[in-house]
């Protein structure tokens, strides 16, 4: 095969895959949210995520359980949203996958996968990552063990 | 004006294949993904990441796949056989650096992938709930970069085949084959020792000390980067030594181009300065793991524990000495079968110095060390008196690599001395023998000034009345025992060094220097596909007695 017509070739090939991604990936549309019960940690965690994304922050600061919310009362956790939620500075979208649940009884681990894409233009990037999120039981509801912004760990504030 | 145009061209090529290999890349993950390949959780939570994820892939390769295939169509045009220029662009030092750096690139991205890939299914296999992998994300890698590469060696081929190739042009390339097989089979001797660990640990059922003991799959992590190693870091090894292999046969001009490499010999001795690394460490692992039974510190909790830390790192030796003794003969068989005395001599010389040379930097450091406690033990330094096992914990470790690495250096310097009896003036005018002198006088050297750096400021401090932390022993206890075999090893190679500079100079007095009257300097120069080096052969049998004739740079 000549060198030319080796790269038209390539450049050929490079567009069909480029339009089958496109037309399959668009046929075949985004991956639905599970609902999960909501007397189950992964429905706690599914709600607390809702709160959040819609902006209720007082509602997802409700998911917290008692010990978080006396270490992060709402204006912290206020707080540290608008703080670590500005710091980069442009878009983010993100989702977040349910992988695994372990340990029983009333303390149990949740496994996620979380996916990002911030930036915007050809300086965007992707990325994703692996998050572990104790939930705790108190009384007949889930709540969630540890002081978080969204999935991240919550910065923490000094106490005088 | 030429080389500018070719940094231009080669560099806007490499950029945007770059970006192209990272938009395809990404486009396909998004693909294989979204046919099964991806993170298998329920989703929780979230947006449209695979919609971004699509426009940015479309875009990336919008962007590079036109720019690249205009710069990589004006780079193919000028090599094409229908150009007076092509041979001049075919061989140029700058295309050749692009072949180096991209097939290293791309090579790197493609092993990536598939070490990714692996990583994924094992994991998955070994259902180990600890996050669902991407299967998709690094098959994808690697099918595009793999692809590039396979593309980028088929040019290459091609340009091999349309004629001989020459200088940098020529050792670029190679010097990346070699690297390229060199890491290789570090990671495939890496993941043997992984597998060794997994399979060994899983046979006596004693997880590593440092895993949660509840945690049942602890082995997954383990294998699937161990298996990596194999299987990449093999894949990788056994295809470049194989092509490698295949040019120093080949009859034509590669196979003449190839088989006097510089490359490739230090290729074999890197590996044996590193396989003979790898096996005097796991030995001395081995053995301090058994030194440690008798002193009452070995970490082995019971009989099972104790029998594996000895006979893992036994095991793991033994595949960094067969990849030694393998390299070791091949070099041997190479070197002999080039009919060259020179070649068979510098084979020989590159067997034993650079090996010597890992045996005394291991036993150095380790009677060093060894010193340090010693002074320790015997002035009540802070190690002896803290009442723990901290000194017999650093015998167990220094005296087995002690013992090993002067045993390796006495072995390996036997047979230097038994070349020096022979021909004393062939070795003192080595480089190979002048160049392990020199690397052991600097070590030496640069090792006696911080050891004597540190025991100074100690010194000094004391003198001006400044508070110092730490026991003074303990402190000043290694800087000694360092400046202690610092100033032997370098003493001792100062003198073999004086030793045969003296030679040489001898040498070259009996030789005499040869006179010349007049000189001037020509340029030969022919059609593509010339044979510059016979015709310059040839001018040299028709000059007049006392003349010579002698090619200086060859393009």
């Amino acid at each position: 095969m000549s060198s030319n017509r080796s790269l038209l070739a390539i450049g050929g090939g490079v567009v069909a895959i480029v339009i089958i991604a496109v037309v399959v990936v668009l046929l075949a549309g985004d991956r639905e949210s599970v609902e999960f019960g909501e007397d189950t940690p992964e429905g706690a965690l599914q709600r607390y995520l809702a709160a959040f994304d819609e902006g209720d922050l007082a509602a997802a600061h409700a998911f917290f359980s008692d010990g978080v919310r006396d270490q992060m009362d709402l204006d912290a956790f206020e707080r540290a949203v608008s703080g670590q939620e500005g710091d980069f500075g442009t878009e983010r979208t993100r989702r977040a996958l349910f992988d695994a649940r372990s340990g029983d009884g009333d303390s149990v681990r949740l496994q996620l996968t979380v996916e990002e894409f911030t930036g915007e233009g050809l300086g965007a990037s992707s990325y994703r990552y692996q998050v572990e999120i104790p939930m705790v039981r108190e009384g007949d509801a889930w709540r969630i063990d540890e002081p978080l912004v969204w999935l991240n760990p919550a910065p923490l504030e000094p106490r005088f | 004006m030429q080389t500018a145009r070719r940094l231009y061209i080669y560099l806007l090529s490499g950029i945007s294949l770059g970006v192209l290999v990272a938009g395809l890349s990404m486009l396909l993950t998004v693909l294989l993904e979204r046919i099964g390949l991806g993170p298998s959780g329920a989703q929780l939570s979230g947006g449209d990441v695979v919609g971004q994820q699509l426009t940015l892939a479309s875009a990336l390769v919008a962007v590079s796949l036109p720019v690249w295939l205009i710069h990589w169509f004006a780079a193919e045009r000028s090599v094409g056989p229908d150009r007076e220029t092509a041979s001049i662009e075919r061989t140029s030092e700058v295309r050749g650096l692009f072949f180096a750096v991209a097939l290293g690139a791309l090579l790197l991205a493609a092993g990536t992938g598939v070490a990714s890939m692996l990583e994924s299914i094992v994991v998955r296999l070994a259902d180990t709930d600890i996050g669902s992998r991407s299967i998709g994300g690094g098959l994808a890698l690697a099918v595009v970069a793999g692809a590039g590469w396979l593309y980028h060696v088929w040019i290459r081929s091609r340009d091999w085949a349309r004629g001989p190739i020459t200088g940098a042009g020529a050792w670029l390339p190679r010097a990346y084959r070699y690297v390229a097989a060199f890491i290789g089979l570090m990671l495939l001797l890496a993941g043997v020792g992984g597998l060794v660990e997994v399979v060994g640990r899983l046979v006596l059922d004693e997880p590593p000390p440092y895993k949660d003991p509840s945690f049942s799959a602890w082995w997954a992590y383990p294998l699937a980067s161990a298996l990596v190693g194999v299987l990449v870091g093999g894949g990788v090894w056994v295809g470049h030594r194989l092509y490698a292999d295949r040019l120093v046969r080949d009859p034509g001009w590669r196979g003449a181009s190839e088989r006097p490499a510089r490359l490739r010999l230090a290729y074999f001795a890197a590996v044996l300065v590193a396989a003979s690394a790898g096996t005097i460490l796991l030995l001395a692992e081995a053995a301090g793991n058994l030194l440690a039974v008798p002193l009452g510190i070995s970490d082995g909790e019971d009989a099972a524990q104790v029998i594996g830390l000895i006979l893992l790192p036994l095991l793991s030796a033994v595949a960094y000495a067969i990849a030694w003794w393998l390299h070791s003969r091949w070099m041997e068989a190479e070197a002999v079968s080039s009919g060259s005395d020179e070649r068979v001599e510098t084979e020989d010389r590159l067997e034993h110095y650079p090996v010597a040379l890992v045996g005394l930097a291991f036993s150095a450091t380790a009677v060093a060390w060894i010193i340090g406690v010693l002074i320790d033990a015997t002035l009540g330094g802070g190690r002896a008196l803290s009442g723990g096992d901290v000194w017999r914990r650093e015998l167990a470790d220094w005296i087995p690599l002690a013992l090993i690495g002067i045993a390796v250096w006495i072995w390996r310097w036997r047979s230097v001395g038994d070349r020096w009896a022979v021909d004393p003036v062939g070795e003192a005018v080595s480089t190979t023998r002048r160049a392990m002198l020199l690397i052991a006088l600097a070590a030496g050297v640069l090792a006696g000034i911080a050891a004597a750096g540190l025991i100074l400021y100690r010194l000094f401090g004391s003198i001006f009345g400044i508070s110092q932390v730490g026991d003074p022993v303990s402190e000043l206890s290694r800087p000694v025992g360092v400046l202690l075999v610092a100033v032997a090893v370098a003493a001792y190679h100062a003198i073999q060094l004086r030793r045969d500079q003296s030679m040489r100079t001898d040498l070259d007095a009996s030789r005499g220097e040869p006179v010349v009257a007049a000189r001037i300097n020509l340029r030969l120069s022919g059609p593509p596909g010339a044979d510059p080096s016979g015709v310059v052969a040839t001018l040299r049998q028709q000059l007049p007695p006392g003349y010579d004739l002698e090619a200086l740079e060859e393009r």
